[in-house]
C-alpha cells in the first residue's frame, strides 16, 4: 500500500498533512546553534591546549632523546667517560711504577735495617774490646805506685785518660745502642707498613683497573646493543605523540558536527514538496537524533583520546624514571659515572695515603741519619783517644825504662787500640754505607712525596676537570629528567581539566535528543504503531540517504585534512600513520 | 629488638656547594655507628640533590654498608622520589616518603 493511500485512511494524520509544520523550527534552530556554540567553546579550548601541548611534545621528544643519549653515554657522554678513564690511566700507571720504586725503597730500608743491626753489633763489640781497659786502669795504678813521683804523675795522667775514655764510651755507646735499637724498630715498622700498604695499594689499583676496564666494556656494549631507536623510552615517546595525534583527529569532529547542524538548519527552509508534513517532521527528528549521536560519539572519542594521552604520559613518565634497559645507566648510583668518580676518589685516597707513608718513612729514617753521623764522630774520637793513650803509654814506659810492668800494659793498650781501630774502620764503612742508603731513601721519599702530592692535587675533586665533566654530565641527565617530568605534569594537568569540560557534551546531546523526541511527540509520530512508522520511514529513506551522503562528503573531506595534518606530524616524528582508519561517525 | 637509629637532618638541598659539609657531618655520625644500628638521613628539607650531592650520599651508603649497617633516607619531595628511583638509590637504601 502506498504511503498516500495509507495516510488518507488516517483521518487525524491526513488532517495534519494539510496543516502547518508540526514542530517549532525556531526552537530547533536555537537548540542547534546552542549545541554548536558549546562544542566550539569546549573544542576551542582543547585546540588551544593542543597547540601548547604539541609544541611541548616536540620539546618532550627532544628531552627524551637527550635523556637516552645521556643515560646511555652516547655522543658527548662517551667522550667524557673515555677521557675520564684515560685521565685515570696516568695516575694508575704512576702508582704501579711508584710501587716498583717503593719496592726499591723497601729494599733500601731493609738494607738500612741490616746496617743498623750491624752497627749495633759493632757497638757491642767495641764495648767488649774496651772492657779490659777497666782492669788495666787498676794495673796502671798498681804499677805507677812503684815509680818515682815524677813518673807516677805521668802514669796517673794516662790512667785518668783511660778513665775518661771509659766513662765516655760507657755513656755514649749505651746511648747509641738505645738509639740504634729504637731506630731499628722504627725502620722495621716502616718496612712492615710499606709491605702491607704496597700489597694494599696493588690490590686497589688492580681492582680499579678491572672496574674501569669493565665500565668501558659496558659502555661499548651499551652503545652497540641499545640503539636509541629500540628503547622503551623511544617507543613510549612515539606512543605519546601518536595518542596526541589521535586527539587532533578527534577534535576535527567539531567541524563535521557544525556542518551537520548547519545542514539541518538550512534544510528547515527547504521542505521537499513530495514529503508530507509528518514525514518532514520525522526526517528532521532523525537528523537531529543523528547529530546528538555524533556529539556523543565525538565526546567519547575525545575522552578516549585524552585518556590515552594521560595513560601514555604516565607510561612515559614511568619509563623515563626506570630506564630498565640501561643496566649501566650513567646516572645511576652504581652507573658508569659513579664508578669513575669512585675510581678518582680511590686514586686520590691512594696518593694521600702514599704521602702519609712517605712522611712516616722519612720520620723513621730521619733519626738514623743524625744518629749515624753522631756515631761516626764518637767512634772516631774513641779510636783516636785510645791510639793517643796507647802511644802515650808506650812513650812513658820507654822513658821509665825496661823491666817495669808498664811496658806490658802499654803493649796491651796498643793491641786494643789496633783492634778498636779495625772495628772503627769497619764501623766507618758501615756508617758511610748507611749514610748513602739513608740519603737515597730520603731522595726517593722526597720524589715520591712530591709526585704523589702533585697527582693527588690533580685528582682532587675541585681541581679535576674530568670529575667536573662527569658531574656536569650527570647533572644534565637529572635536569633532562626534570624537564620531562615537568612537561608531562603540565600535559596531565591541562588534559585533566579538559576532561572535566567534556561533561557538557552529554547535556547538549540530551538536549538535541529532547528536540528530536519532542518533534515526534508534537507531530503525533510517537503514537504511530510499528507498521505506520515503517511506512513513514520508507517515505524519508531517500532524504536520509542524501543527508548521510552530504555528511560523509564532509567527513571524507575532513579525514583528508586530518591526514594531511597527521602526515606533516608523521614526517617530523617518523611515525607511520595508523590512524587513517579512525571512524569518526 | 628495636634498632638504634642515628639521625642526621639536612637543613636544605645537597648540592656541590653543601655536599662537603654534609659528608663531614655525616662522617662523624658514621664513626660512632655500630653494625646493628641504622643511619637515617632526613632529607625532608631538601628539594634538590645534584651529582656531587648524590656522590656524597653514595659514599655514605657505602661507608655504612661496610660497617654492616643500613641507611634510611627520609624525603618529602616528589622530584627526590623520582631521582632516587632513576638513580637506583632506592636499591641501595630504604627510601621513606613522600
Amino acid at each position: 500500500m502506498g504511503l498516500a493511500k495509507f495516510i488518507a485512511k488516517l483521518p487525524w494524520l491526513g488532517a495534519k498533512k494539510t496543516t502547518a509544520l508540526l514542530f517549532d523550527e525556531a526552537q530547533v534552530r536555537s537548540q542547534l546553534r546552542e549545541a554548536t556554540a558549546t562544542l566550539e567553546s569546549v573544542f576551542g579550548n582543547l585546540s588551544e591546549n593542543i597547540i601548547e601541548i604539541d609544541s611541548r611534545t616536540e620539546s618532550l621528544k627532544n628531552h627524551c632523546h637527550t635523556l637516552l643519549e645521556l643515560a646511555g653515554g652516547h655522543n658527548n657522554g662517551t667522550t667524557i667517560i673515555l677521557e675520564a678513564a684515560q685521565a685515570l690511566e696516568d695516575p694508575m700507571q704512576y702508582i704501579e711504577e711508584s710501587l716498583d720504586k717503593r719496592r726499591d725503597l723497601k729494599n733500601l730500608m731493609s738494607v738500612c735495617e741490616k746496617i743498623t743491626n750491624t752497627l749495633l753489633h759493632r757497638q757491642n763489640e767495641m764495648i767488649e774490646k774496651l772492657k779490659p781497659l777497666k782492669f788495666m786502669l787498676v794495673f796502671y795504678k798498681i804499677e805507677a805506685a812503684n815509680l818515682t813521683a815524677e813518673h807516677q804523675s805521668t802514669f796517673i795522667t794516662v790512667s785518668d785518660e783511660f778513665l775518661r775514655l771509659h766513662t765516655m764510651v760507657d755513656k755514649t755507646f749505651r746511648e747509641n745502642i738505645e738509639k740504634l735499637t729504637d731506630a731499628k724498630s722504627r725502620i722495621s715498622r716502616a718496612v712492615d707498613n710499606f709491605v702491607q700498604e704496597h700489597n694494599n695499594h696493588t690490590r686497589q689499583v688492580k681492582r680499579h683497573r678491572n672496574i674501569i676496564s669493565d665500565t668501558i666494556s659496558s659502555l661499548n656494549r651499551q652503545l652497540s646493543e641499545n640503539s636509541l631507536q629500540n628503547t622503551d623510552l623511544h617507543y613510549a615517546t612515539e606512543h605519546f605523540q601518536s595518542a596526541l595525534e589521535k586527539l587532533v583527529i578527534a577534535l576535527q569532529t567539531e567541524d563535521i558536527f557544525r556542518q551537520r547542524c548547519q545542514h539541518i538548519e538550512d534544510s528547515l527552509d527547504n521542505k521537499p514538496n513530495h514529503l508530507s508534513n509528518l514525514a518532514w517532521a520525522l526526517l528532521n527528528s532523525r537528523k537531529i537524533d543523528a547529530a546528538a549521536r555524533e556529539m556523543r560519539e565525538a565526546s567519547k572519542q575525545v575522552d578516549e583520546s585524552l585518556k590515552a594521552i594521560l595513560t601514555q604520559a604516565n607510561e612515559l613518565n614511568d619509563i623515563s624514571v626506570s630506564m630498565k634497559q640501561f643496566k649501566h645507566m650513567t646516572a645511576s648510583a652504581d652507573g658508569m659515572i659513579q664508578i669513575l668518580l669512585d675510581s678518582f676518589d680511590g686514586m686520590y685516597g691512594i696518593f694521600k695515603h702514599s704521602e702519609k707513608l712517605s712522611s712516616d718513612a722519612q720520620e723513621a729514617v730521619s733519626p738514623v741519619k743524625s744518629l749515624v753521623s753522631g756515631l761516626s764522630v764518637i767512634v772516631n774520637r774513641v779510636s783516636i783517644n785510645i791510639q793517643f793513650i796507647a802511644l802515650n803509654a808506650q812513650v812513658k814506659s820507654i822513658q821509665v825504662g825496661e823491666g817495669s810492668g808498664l811496658e806490658v800494659l802499654a803493649a796491651r793498650t796498643a793491641e786494643i787500640s789496633t783492634e778498636l781501630k779495625e772495628l772503627g774502620d769497619e764501623t766507618e764503612k758501615d756508617i758511610e754505607k748507611m749514610q748513602l742508603t739513608v740519603e737515597k731513601i730520603a731522595q726517593l721519599i722526597d720524589e715520591d712525596r712530591k709526585s704523589s702530592a702533585n697527582l693527588a692535587g690533580n685528582l682532587g675533586e675541585h681541581d679535576n676537570s674530568n670529575t667536573q665533566n662527569l658531574h656536569n654530565l650527570r647533572n644534565d641527565t637529572f635536569n633532562t629528567l626534570n624537564h620531562i617530568s615537568e612537561t608531562l605534569n603540565f600535559v596531565k594537568n591541562f588534559l585533566e581539566k579538559d576532561r572535566d569540560k567534556l561533561d557538557e557534551f552529554p547535556l547538549v546531546a540530551s538536549s538535541l535528543e529532547g528536540i528530536a523526541q519532542s518533534i515526534l511527540e508534537v507531530s503525533g509520530i510517537s503514537k504511530l504503531d510499528a507498521t505506520e512508522l515503517a511506512l513513514l520511514e520508507e517515505e524519508i529513506v531517500d532524504e536520509l540517504i542524501e543527508a548521510e551522503k552530504t555528511s560523509h562528503t564532509s567527513l571524507n573531506a575532513h579525514k583528508e585534512t586530518s591526514l594531511e595534518v597527521f602526515d606533516r606530524n608523521a614526517d617530523d616524528s617518523e611515525i607511520v600513520n595508523t590512524t587513517g582508519d579512525v571512524e569518526l561517525f | 629488638m628495636t634498632q638504634k637509629i642515628h639521625t642526621y637532618t639536612a637543613s636544605g638541598d645537597i648540592l656541590s656547594t653543601t655536599a662537603g659539609t654534609f659528608w663531614d657531618e655525616v662522617s662523624k655520625i658514621i664513626d660512632t655507628l655500630s653494625s646493628s644500628e641504622v643511619l637515617r638521613l632526613d632529607l625532608r628539607a631538601s628539594t634538590m640533590v645534584d651529582s656531587v650531592g648524590l656522590n656524597a650520599v653514595v659514599k655514605i651508603i657505602r661507608a655504612v654498608s661496610d660497617l654492616g649497617s643500613k641507611v634510611q633516607i627520609l624525603i618529602a619531595s616528589d622530584y627526590l622520589k623520582k631521582l632516587c628511583a632513576f638513580t637506583r638509590l632506592d636499591e641501595k637504601a630504604e627510601i621513606i616518603g613522600p
